[in-house]
């Protein structure tokens, strides 16, 4: 290959990078999607409480087909798998640390006795490396929750400690008004790669070095940054001590610049799709985990904006964009009253990126179960007539060569 | 006739030449820059006259200012293709004065690639002149001791000894095993515009990675090395020999504390020498004749909150050179401490006795106590990170991600 050739066929492959997708409908392709969904975490009954077992550990996580980041994750998997109980279930959840940083669970917007809270260090010291801590509550409110890590929350929770807490009402007035049998959970998340790769190996290698420390018990409050009230800090400060914000900062010095957005830590073309049929209602639980405003859009429909943090709206109200801001919760109801293929994903199109590429990111869609077949063949019904059928072989061959199947949907990642 | 005609310069145009890369974004590259200034001033009080024509070694009391050995480096990294990352270096470091080099020398220039397994280094760099790094001042405080000596310098400048252009190639075995063949065009004082390679060897070496010297292990690096120059057989004049020079090296974590960290460093190096040289009448005598040489070093690092508070460091040297007539040996002593004053900035007093004895007293003088006080600032910084270090923990411990 000569140096022309070299640049046409780079040129060519990244202009019209096209992957099939495969049949949306087949057997396989549910099963795999089934994967991109938080999975439930089974429980054990120990007389009245059902008891939950969380672990965390450091993780490969590939958002996006070719590209992956160390994350800390919750029993392997981003998010972490998702604890559902019935309102007024008695709530156990052993967390074992089996990595080597310090971690909490906060039960966010759950009203949990204080001390269950996971604050560390406000209403819990920090769970150590190879150390457990035993979260005991009653789950209240119903609704859509979720936990996450509170210890170095900048960089812990957008490495992936995040996971759904569900808190089913047997007598829920949601499923009465909007009758469903299907509901999806989706959390959303952003993540500055860059930022929790050094972190995260800062930490750890402080924590090797703290660790062997702690084992011989000379680790003090000025190492750790850690003082007993304001008296003991003044002090220290008035003794030479240096906080970590002045001239002994520990983290890069910028604030955070998301460069990968995910939605049930999956970026497009990995990210999940709603499975709906025409006639039916399905239920969305939107949770943003991460430190981004997601302004989510659904072509095609309005849904029914149902709960907020949790809490049912007593009358709800249709809109088709949703601001959906950090640490907040939302559920909605979509009917399935226009079949077709429709995207739903942050209408802030900068978090429609991959590393800065559009499109990527926050992504996903709307899938029509009974849509039919035919309805997905490109020449058939499309608006070009470069591409509607005529019948001749060498359009169908030109086709062919530019388009691949005459199908859709397809996987674009270079527009 | 030399036995390597591939050059440097050759090899050049090949690899800098380049391609087009069609119409596209340029992806902008991991970019770093790091500095060092150390400035300090030196007493000097020397015994005898030599004959090498280095200012600082002639008889008497003198005091200067210096600021040798600082640098400034500008580097800049990517991904390539197929798991590979490519790296280009250009820095330059300022010289002793009247060493022929100018006002700046050029010490670093060079390309680099590298995955998990594999590094080719090409260009201007860093030689296999030593191994390990000693915590003097300067890198060249006790070079005669610690280097293997480039047989081609004229002995005026150090930097004969620590750079070369070089064709290098690094397999690493299991994270901390680094096997290493390398040539390298050193800088010749007879003849400056050869740029064929006159060195040729390999080394061994075994290293924990820094990211987890808190594994505590007592060996944190091992290794030999063995560079080979390709010169003039004076015993058979018009064809060439090797002259063969072996170093072995051990860093061990004697006390591998957090806070009080103490570790040793010892290098040896056996020159084996040209046969037939028996006295010491020029530089080129000294580098070419059989030497054995010793240098080890302790020291105590404080740290306070996680940082380097003060560091005391003392070392020792001995070479001799057991062929010559009359005997010839030098040894030296050595101990400085560095103080933390702020990030990146340290106090530094130095202090080095060092003697010649025998045939190298003419060459070198006889002794010279040598104090020194200064400062240093050192930094450096990455702009636009978008990978990690091969030996980051993330990587070491939890699964490389190319």
């Amino acid at each position: 290959m000569d140096r022309r050739d070299f640049i046409a066929t780079g040129a060519l492959s990244t202009a019209g990078m096209i992957f099939f997708p495969g049949n949306l409908l087949a057997k396989e392709s549910k099963e795999l999607l089934k994967t991109k969904f938080p999975q439930p975490l089974p429980f054990k009954q120990d007389g009245e409480w059902k008891e939950f077992e969380l672990y965390v550990d450091v993780k490969i996580q590939e958002p996006a087909p070719g590209f992956s980041f160390h994350t800390l994750a919750f029993n392997d998997m981003v998010p972490g798998p998702e604890i559902r109980v019935n309102y007024g279930d008695k709530v156990r959840v052993k967390f074992k640390n089996k990595s080597k940083l310090n971690h909490t669970i906060h039960w966010h917007g759950m009203h949990v006795p204080w001390r269950m809270d996971g604050v560390p260090m406000v209403t819990q010291l920090s769970v150590m490396p190879n150390n457990e801590f035993i979260y005991e509550f009653e789950a209240k409110p119903i609704g859509t929750h979720f936990y996450h890590c509170h210890w170095g929350t900048v960089l812990h929770m957008q490495a992936g400690m995040f996971g759904s807490l569900i808190v089913e009402d047997p007598n829920d007035t949601i499923k009465k008004q909007f009758p469903y049998e299907r509901e999806y959970t989706l959390i959303y998340s952003a993540h500055d790669v860059n930022f929790i790769r050094q972190e995260m190996n800062r930490m750890l290698e402080r924590m090797d070095e703290r660790s062997y420390l702690m084992s011989k018990g000379r680790f003090d409050h000025e190492r750790w940054a850690v003082f007993n009230n304001h008296d003991q800090l003044n002090e220290s400060i008035k003794n030479g001590w240096e906080p970590p914000y002045a001239l002994n900062r520990r983290a890069p010095a910028g604030i955070p610049q998301a460069d990968w957005f995910t939605v049930n830590g999956k970026s497009y073309p990995d990210t999940p799709y709603l499975f709906i049929k025409s006639g039916e209602n399905i239920r969305v639980r939107l949770i943003n985990a991460g430190a981004e405003i997601h302004n989510l859009h659904l072509h095609g429909h309005d849904f029914w904006m149902v709960a907020d943090d949790g809490i049912p709206i007593p009358q709800p109200w249709k809109r088709n964009t949703v601001p959906l801001t950090p640490g907040k919760t939302y559920d909605i109801i979509i009917e399935g009253n226009n079949r077709g293929i429709w995207t739903f994903h942050d209408h802030d199109t900068r978090k429609v990126t991959n590393n800065g590429l559009y499109p990527g990111g926050n992504l996903l869609a709307l899938v029509y179960e009974d849509l039919p077949e035919d309805e997905l063949i490109i020449s058939k019904y499309s608006g070009n007539p470069m591409y509607k059928n005529t019948g001749m072989n060498m359009n169908s061959n030109m086709k062919s060569m530019l388009m691949g199947d005459d199908k859709l949907p397809k996987i674009a990642l270079d527009e | 006739m030399k036995k390597y005609q591939l050059t440097i310069v050759f090899l050049g145009l090949i690899f800098m030449q380049g391609y087009g890369q069609g119409r596209g974004e340029d992806l902008l590259p991991e970019i770093e820059i790091g500095f060092k200034t150390i400035t300090t001033g030196n007493y000097f009080s020397n015994k005898g006259t030599p004959s090498l024509n280095i200012p600082v070694l002639n008889e008497g009391e003198r005091t200067i200012s210096d600021f040798s050995d600082s640098y400034f480096m500008i580097g800049a990294r990517q991904k390539l293709y197929k798991g590979w990352r490519g790296q280009m270096v250009l820095g330059f470091s300022f010289p002793d004065a009247n060493t022929g080099l100018g006002q700046v020398f050029y010490n670093q220039i060079m390309v680099r690639i590298e995955n998990k397994k594999n590094i080719i280094t090409i260009g201007r760099t860093t030689t296999q002149t030593t191994l390990g790094s000693f915590t003097t001042f300067r890198d060249d405080d006790v070079m005669q001791f610690n280097y293997i000596l480039n047989p081609f310098s004229s002995g005026i400048n150090t930097e004969d000894n620590q750079y070369a252009n070089v064709l290098e190639y690094t397999r690493i075995f299991k994270n901390r095993l680094y096997v290493t063949l390398h040539g390298e065009n050193y800088q010749s004082f007879s003849n400056p515009n050869d740029y064929s390679l006159n060195g040729i060897g390999g080394s061994i070496v075994y290293r924990v990675p820094e990211s987890q010297v808190w594994k505590r292990e007592i060996i944190k690096e091992i290794g030999v090395s063995s560079v080979n120059f390709d010169i003039e057989n004076p015993n058979s004049p018009g064809s060439n020999t090797y002259l063969s020079n072996l170093a072995s090296y051990v860093a061990l974590n004697i006390h591998p504390d957090p806070v009080h960290f103490v570790d040793f460093k010892l290098m040896n190096i056996t020159n084996f020498g040209i046969d037939g040289i028996s006295d010491i009448t020029s530089y080129d005598d000294y580098t070419r004749s059989k030497s054995q040489s010793f240098f080890g070093m302790v020291r105590y690092l404080n740290r306070k909150l996680e940082r380097p508070n003060y560091q005391i460091s003392l070392g020792g040297g001995y070479k001799s050179l057991p062929e010559i007539n009359g005997g010839a040996n030098q040894y030296v002593l050595i101990s400085n401490m560095f103080y933390r004053i702020g990030n990146n900035f340290d106090l530094l007093v130095q202090y080095r006795y060092h003697e010649n004895r025998g045939e190298l007293t003419p060459l070198l003088g006889k002794s010279q106590h040598r104090f020194q006080v200064g400062l240093s600032f050192s930094f450096n910084k990455i702009f636009n990170n978008q990978f990690d270090d091969r030996n980051s923990i993330l990587n070491l411990e939890h699964g490389y991600i190319k």
